[in-house]
């Protein structure tokens, strides 16, 4: 690709992206795209350096303004992996696809939730908060503080060195493997399993139900169970469907797309539809 | 009194803000780590902190803000319980009926000021084809920060400053069709991100994993890790078969 005199990045750099990943990514989640805000704040200092070309730049910028959600402290092992892989690209030591950073993002940032949730929320608070409550209760203000002050000791070592990770290994696998005949091969399956998890995803996250009732034949029927019995999740997956065609017909017009699902769901809901 | 209400504000401020992933997050979930700051504020530390544990245990087990939902705004639930505890003399036990209906009325502004970054992003866009990194990196921080100081620190200040009666009253000016209709926009916004995404990807002809993960999800509720396994298979399956000369360089 190009070789255009791009900088590297120091360990200072690598440090710093850590350190906004760690602080800030999570605090530009929004409705519609949840942590892409956060992650695109987080990776745009590194992109600056990175990419002294503007439209490469806006490039960049815009490949990381899209839709990401995961538990950020194990997720720090897609940063760090996407941080070396705009690394690699933007030096021009391996061509790295648009397609392949897209992918693995979305490909592994449900997985990687699925493990931090589950060690970190469900499994290493709670076992805290249970140690320490009864003591509280007696008023002790030790034993209030001590549960959250601990938790921050274990996991952000773990954090830190799990982005560490996703970066030297991003580093050293991707040139290797993004050579000839397999490039293709990992576009197609990334763009697979990207897919696959985005409509496992979309299954989680989008929710639209109808609670319209009728009365025919003496019987009382809700809508939504006559759907259900059809097939579970129509209509959230005909809400995806309808704004990806729509977005496929008029360009990118996410704001206008934006605001008719907004008045669309409040007028619905309002009216009791959906 | 003024003061105090400012200053219980402006903590739901920085908890509802939460910079600091895993080293920080954890509190603002926790009523009991909060009881020990609103105490400080309001003069009685060990009462906070044995109304806050009894909070504590309300929620005990109620893990929230999982994939990006907020179920509970414990924090909301606290910031409110507590001053209003303390400055009334309540019992730790009464006190505890208040913290829920706040606990999820803090869904309702959690909501609304996603709501305000999703705009935020539609702006930062244009910024991005400007390749205005650094403006991008800064909003991503400073907007969110404003929303909350708007939705979050206000009202709690006026909260606690005038009592939840005053409250109850304000709240009932709102039609309900108008929360209900909200919360359903809620669940559609993210079709937009998806169907973003689905875009940028590209394939038209690989839609089908598409459905094939959604439907996986709606009719045996597999788990993220369950999904990434099948669909990796799905992948290196299509791989495999596609393989031969398409691939030859």
């Amino acid at each position: 690709m190009q070789a255009n005199g791009s900088n590297r990045l120091t360990k200072k750099d690598v440090l710093f992206t850590w350190l906004r990943w760690h602080l800030f990514t999570h605090i530009g989640t929004s409705t519609e795209r949840l942590q892409a805000l956060g992650f695109c704040g987080t990776m745009a200092p590194a992109l600056k350096k990175l990419y002294p070309n503007k439209a490469d730049l806006a490039k960049a910028l815009k490949r990381h303004l899209i839709l990401f959600n995961t538990q950020l402290n194990w997720g720090g092992i897609i940063g760090g992996a996407v941080l070396a892989m705009e690394e690699e690209k933007a030096t021009g030591e391996a061509e790295v696809p648009d397609e392949v950073i897209t992918g693995f993002k979305t490909g592994l940032m449900g997985p990687v939730a699925g493990i931090g949730d589950t060690v970190d929320w469900l499994t290493i608070n709670p076992i805290l908060i249970s140690m320490f409550l009864y003591a509280a209760q007696g008023g002790s203000i030790w034993a209030a503080l001590a549960p959250i002050i601990l938790m921050a000791c274990i996991s952000t070592p773990i954090g830190y060195v799990l982005f560490q990770m996703g970066y030297k290994t991003g580093r050293s696998s991707i040139a290797t493997l993004l050579h000839g005949a397999m490039v293709k091969k990992i576009i197609t399956g990334t763009s697979i399993l990207g897919l696959f998890m985005m409509g496992a995803l979309s299954a989680n996250f989008v929710t639209a139900a109808c609670p319209v009732t009728f009365t025919a034949g003496g019987t009382t029927y809700v809508v939504q169970d006559l759907i259900n019995s059809l097939a579970p999740g129509v209509l959230p997956l005909l809400v995806v469907m309808g704004v990806y065609f729509y977005l496929e017909k008029v360009g990118n017009k996410y704001l206008r797309a934006l605001l008719i699902l907004l008045v669309v769901g409040i007028v619905l809901g309002a009216l009791g539809i959906l | 009194m003024l003061l105090q209400a400012i200053a219980v504000g402006l903590f739901y401020w920085i908890m509802k803000w939460t910079p600091g992933y895993v080293s920080f997050m954890p509190g603002s979930y926790s009523p009991m780590f909060m009881s020990v700051f609103l105490g400080l504020i309001l003069g009685d530390v060990t009462q906070a902190v044995i109304i806050g544990a009894f909070i504590e245990a309300v929620y005990l087990g109620l893990a929230t803000d999982l994939g990006g939902v907020t179920t509970v705004d414990k924090a909301l639930a606290t910031c409110i319980t507590v001053p209003i505890a303390l400055m009334g003399g309540i019992d730790p036990e009464i006190a505890v009926t208040l913290a829920i209906p706040f606990g999820l009325l803090g869904t309702l502004t959690t909501n609304v000021v996603k709501l305000c970054i999703s705009f935020l992003c539609n702006h930062c866009d244009k910024l991005a084809e400007d390749g205005k990194a650094t403006r991008i990196s800064v909003l991503s921080v400073a907007g969110p920060a404003a929303f909350w100081f708007v939705f979050a620190a206000i009202p709690v200040m006026a909260i606690v400053y005038l009592g939840p009666d005053m409250v109850q009253s304000v709240l009932a000016l709102i039609p309900d069709p108008l929360i209900q209709g909200l919360s359903v926009a809620g669940g559609l916004l993210p079709a937009l991100g998806f169907a973003m995404i689905i875009r940028i990807i590209g394939r038209k002809n690989f839609l089908p994993f598409f459905f094939l993960g959604f439907f996986f999800v709606e009719y045996f509720g597999i788990s993220s890790i369950g999904c990434a396994i099948f669909g990796g298979i799905a992948a290196l399956v299509y791989v495999q078969l596609m393989g031969g000369e398409q691939y030859a360089s």
